[in-house]
């Protein structure tokens, strides 16, 4: 038979990692929580049935986007039955959604997951002794380590055979006589199979049940009043205070724990210093400076693995291009298809290539850092930074998605419940140094810096004040405004990386970004060799007097201010990455090749180094990491803010700050090293500076904007 | 045109072919080329996933 099975449970219970393990999916497992955004569906192998896995939630009530997703489903679709996955290391938490699971009637099996850290802590779980109080079956499970699940799957399958309905749980005189009022009251106006859970409902006076039976919580007025009045409570702190004294009722008949240590676990140690108030960030910006260190160090203290990995492959895809150079020459190959060849498809697609190993390194050491559980420390190390200037510290789990890709990272804005604050984390995820731009940052560090881990930081550091300026300045718009959400986060033990995970997960990144430069950037590559080998009579001329030539001529005199010279190169990389941000790097490796500097004895980079300097440099990292993401970044932030007005406004804020600060950066940073900074240059600087001191410390700087806001409401 | 000519031609013609079907391929099964791979992000990715629910289409349950 083949039934339709749902998965639901509290956040970073280990749902994903369950729903792979049932399905063979290998969907994106997060050591935080707000991974599962939307619910998703899979056939669990072995049967013809179908698992939806449903977003974290901590109850049915209806409070956040991912609350009302798996409400909606279980309560609308009718499940044929409903496994409800339970942290065994915090069952008094999870076990509240579990009693609101059961009053909804849906036949259903607890999986116990994570049985193996109850082991291993020396608690112990009276299984049978749970199912019974529960009135459900309880398997009891290890997502992670595959225990459990054949057992699982028997049960769950045979559960939604029979249709056999968990036995509600009761709470006490009052409460069942409060219930069965409320029953009578909603009969015939909801289903009969989750009348209890409508009645629970009514009495909380959940606005969707009393919306859905209108006129039956007055008629049931005076049991209401009854109830609060033994109690001397509101009807909604009675039903959660009945829950959690039945929950410490059985977990305190079931559950055996070990004695622990005064000092806590290892987790709890460990988290007292690198959540600490101050030690925090200082320990978060250290770890990203060791891993930069890693991937990118070639200086004074030698070369790091990352940097010599680098360096050998650039050397080979060089050599590579010299000998197929070489081999059409032998064999009188056409110029314009050796020149595509080599300059074109190898030195754009070899660029980017080059930086692999790199990116490797990098991605390894962040997907380690998520395994083990750091990253979810991070986000509450941040959301205290975040609240000072007004912000959701919900609104940093998106950014630390979006460190891998910017697309999932806007996604994951959903999650935030706040209308206001979802979209400015949406239009502010793309300032975060995602994936693609990770080569970016490497090829400025390696080219002019020596590797050094000062531009790694330099850039999740920018990315991060700029979030926070972006989430200022938003606040001061009508549309914007409003208190940040609250945010509850729950911090996952530490556990040692699974092997498994970390390598899949750092081959499917690494693969991805292969796949890319064999597709997208092979293809920009032609383009970019065409346009700036042709001019508009479809001749073969000299780069200077190419299409791309005549476009970036113009564009280069909106960029000079950013220190980037008299070369129209970096404009036109600027704009080609909005493809791809590993565009910029694959558009220059196409332009120098044609221009054939690199053939003068000079490496690319050299010649990158040499044209714009440490400051013009580091401005055009700056302007790269902030301004306008790639148009399939663009297109989820799209989908999130809903309107193309709103999309242009937060492009156009995007390329806005971009610019501003760039040109701060370059005036500043020229200063220090001695560079030379054009008089424009330093005017534009005080100016930009001064537009960003009116913008944060004005009270109303878009007065004119809200008033004609106001207006059109009324 | 010489062989050598032909050769580099042909080599060039199938590598922009198969670029071209890969990312054809990928708009077809709903996919989309943000480089995260989308069958790994955390919204698009199991076996079963219909083009609706995937990264080209808005299909949020949740309120606006």
């Amino acid at each position: 038979m083949s039934y339709t099975i749902a998965l639901a449970g509290n956040p970073n219970c280990g749902k994903t990692t369950l729903f792979n393990a049932l399905t063979g999916a290998s969907q994106r497992v997060g050591n935080w929580p707000g991974v599962t955004i939307d619910k998703k569906v899979g056939k669990i192998r072995g049967t013809s049935s179908e698992l939806v896995d449903l977003p974290g939630i901590y109850s049915m009530s209806p409070y956040s986007p991912e609350e009302i997703v798996s409400r909606n489903f279980i309560v609308n679709d009718k499940p044929d039955a409903l496994i409800n996955i339970v942290d065994a290391t915090n069952l008094e938490r999870n076990l509240f959604l579990t009693l609101q699971l059961i009053d909804m009637g849906t036949p259903m099996v607890v999986a116990l997951n994570m049985m193996d850290m109850v082991q291993s802590s020396g608690d112990k779980i009276d299984v049978d002794g749970l199912s019974k109080d529960l009135g459900v079956p309880v398997i009891p499970i290890s997502a992670a380590k595959k225990t459990g699940i054949d057992e699982l799957v028997t049960k769950i399958e045979q559960v939604a055979g029979s249709k056999s309905r968990p036995v509600p749980i009761r709470y006490g005189s009052s409460f069942e006589s409060a219930v069965s009022a409320a029953e009578k009251a909603l009969e015939g106006k909801v289903p009969d199979d989750s009348i209890r859970f409508y009645a629970i409902k009514l009495l909380e006076g959940d606005d969707d049940v009393v919306e859905k039976a209108p006129g039956a919580r007055n008629g049931i007025k005076s049991a209401i009043d009854a109830f609060e009045d033994e109690f001397d409570d509101s009807a909604d702190s009675i039903v959660a205070d009945s829950r959690y004294n039945k929950i410490a009722e059985i977990v305190g008949k079931n559950v055996k724990r070990a004695p622990r240590d005064e000092q806590g676990t290892l987790s709890d140690r460990v988290d007292r210093i690198v959540t600490n108030r101050w030690l925090g960030i200082p320990i978060f910006i250290g770890i990203m400076a060791l891993i930069y260190f890693i991937a990118m160090y070639d200086s004074t203290w030698g070369t790091s693995p990352g940097a010599w990995a680098t360096g050998w492959l650039n050397d080979w895809f060089e050599g590579f291009g010299e000998d197929v150079a070489g081999w059409c020459e032998e064999n009188n190959v056409e110029p314009w298809l050796s020149g595509l060849l080599v300059d074109g498809i190898i030195g754009g697609v070899g660029a980017v290539l080059g930086f692999l190993p790199q990116m490797i390194i990098l991605f390894l050491c962040l997907v380690i850092l998520e395994e083990i559980g750091y990253m979810a420390r991070v986000a509450f190390v941040m959301d205290r930074l975040f609240r000072y200037f007004g912000l959701s510290g919900k609104s940093f789990i998106p950014l630390l998605v979006g460190i891998g890709c910017g697309v999932p990272g806007v996604m994951a804005s959903r999650t935030i419940e706040s209308e206001s604050d979802r979209r400015i984390t949406a239009m502010s995820v793309t300032f975060m140094p995602c994936g693609a731009k990770l080569p970016v940052i490497a090829m400025i560090a390696g080219a002019l810096f020596g590797g050094s881990v000062l531009v790694g930081l330099y850039s999740y550091i920018l990315g991060i004040a700029v979030v926070i300026l972006t989430g200022v300045v938003m606040k001061k718009l009508k549309k914007f405004s409003g208190t940040p959400a609250p945010f509850i986060m729950e911090l996952p033990p530490y556990h040692s990386p699974r092997l498994f995970n970390v390598a899949k997960s750092v081959f499917d990144r690494a693969w991805a970004f292969v796949k890319k430069a064999a597709t997208i950037i092979l293809l920009s590559s032609i383009l970019i060799w065409f346009l700036c080998s042709y001019d508009f009579g479809l001749n073969m001329v000299d780069i200077g007097d190419s299409i791309l030539a005549w476009c970036g001529e113009g564009l280069k005199y909106v960029f000079m201010p950013l220190g980037w010279g008299d070369n129209w190169e970096f404009s036109v990389a600027a704009i080609t990455g909005l493809v791809a941000k590993e565009n910029l790097i694959a558009t220059m490796g196409t332009l120098f090749s044609v221009e054939e500097i690199s053939e003068e004895g000079e490496e690319i980079w050299e010649v990158l180094a040499y044209l714009l300097g440490k400051a013009g440099a580091l401005s055009f990292l700056t302007f790269n990491l902030l301004c306008a993401p790639c148009f399939a970044a663009i297109g989820a932030m799209h989908r999130e803010l809903r309107t193309w007005k709103s999309t242009g406004f937060a492009v156009l804020w995007q390329c806005f700050i971009a610019y501003l600060v760039s040109v701060i950066v370059f005036a500043v940073y020229g200063t220090i090293v001695g560079q030379e900074v054009g008089t424009l240059s330093y005017v534009l600087c005080i100016v930009n500076i001064a537009i960003i001191a009116y913008l944060v410390w004005a009270k109303d700087p878009f007065r004119q904007l809200n008033d004609s806001e106001e207006v059109k409401t009324e | 045109m010489s062989t050598g000519s032909l050769i580099v031609l042909a080599i060039i013609v199938l590598m922009v072919a198969a670029a071209i079907a890969h990312l054809v391929n990928n708009r077809r099964k709903g996919k989309n080329d943000c480089g995260c791979g989308c069958t790994k992000c955390s919204r698009c990715s199991g076996p079963n996933v219909d083009i609706e629910d995937c990264c080209r289409k808005d299909d949020r349950s949740g309120p606006a």
